[in-house]
């Protein structure tokens, strides 16, 4: 545990020593590392005394990508109203629910929160009125 | 370590344009997602980037089973058409 570790920055920088400890923040499992007791550059993800640290870095990947938590778009509802029942109540879910994520992308999850219910709103609306629209054109062609 | 082995999600574009082209409603939504991959990669942004990606692979993922199931649908309505016809309404 007590080795000294190189990395290879770019094809032609190399940094180091770092300990394992010092390692932690700097590697990824692509990166290429080498110490003494190995013959050549290797990646850190085939070094059984880095899996450690590496998991560690996997794990907080996990977390953080489980913060990013947009609101449901409803982007597929909307664009199913658009096809199958209502195309301008469709469209103008489609129109509110391609906003959600930009909305909070940029930060404004209120927003993003409003965009999401105006999207659903628009998509719970033009369901029934597509299908009272399309029931009452069958009913006049067939009359 | 070099630009050339710098190895990029996938997006699941291809496959959007694709099945729009087959079911677009589904094809649609994961092109809307399927687009904002790499941008968001480019930028940094790598959670959101791999939402996006895993948002799009699961629209073309669904609109495939959806095609594959309305085509399953099809094939056995024609073969109930046809037995019925050729079975309880014989033409001669």
């Amino acid at each position: 545990m007590d080795e000294k570790y190189y990395i290879a920055i770019n094809e032609n920088e190399r940094k180091g020593p770092y300990s394992i400890e010092e390692l932690r923040l700097l590697i990824t499992p692509e990166t290429l590392v080498w110490h003494k007791n190995l013959p050549t550059w290797q990646s850190a993800k085939d070094i059984s005394e880095l899996k450690s640290i590496l998991n560690i870095h996997q794990d907080e990947e996990t977390t953080t990508s489980l913060d990013f938590n947009p609101p449901q778009s409803w982007i597929l509802s909307a664009l199913l109203t658009f096809f199958l029942f209502s195309t301008v109540l469709g469209a103008i879910a489609i129109y509110f629910a391609a906003k959600v994520d930009d909305a909070y992308l940029k930060g404004e999850q209120n927003l993003s929160k409003k965009y999401a219910r105006l999207a659903r709103q628009f998509v719970f609306i033009g369901i029934p009125v597509g299908i009272i629209i399309r029931t009452i054109i069958i009913r006049i062609y067939f009359s | 370590m070099t630009s050339e082995n710098k190895q990029y999600r996938k997006t699941w574009l291809e496959e959007s344009v694709l099945m729009s082209l087959i079911l677009p409603p589904f094809g649609l939504a994961a092109l809307f997602y399927a687009a904002k991959v790499t941008p968001l990669s480019i930028g940094g942004n790598k959670e959101a980037s791999e939402f996006y990606a895993r948002k799009a692979k699961r629209y073309v993922k669904i609109g495939f089973f959806t095609f594959i199931s309305l085509i399953t649908l099809a094939l056995f309505l024609l073969a109930i058409t046809y037995l019925w016809l050729k079975i309880v309404m014989p033409t001669s």
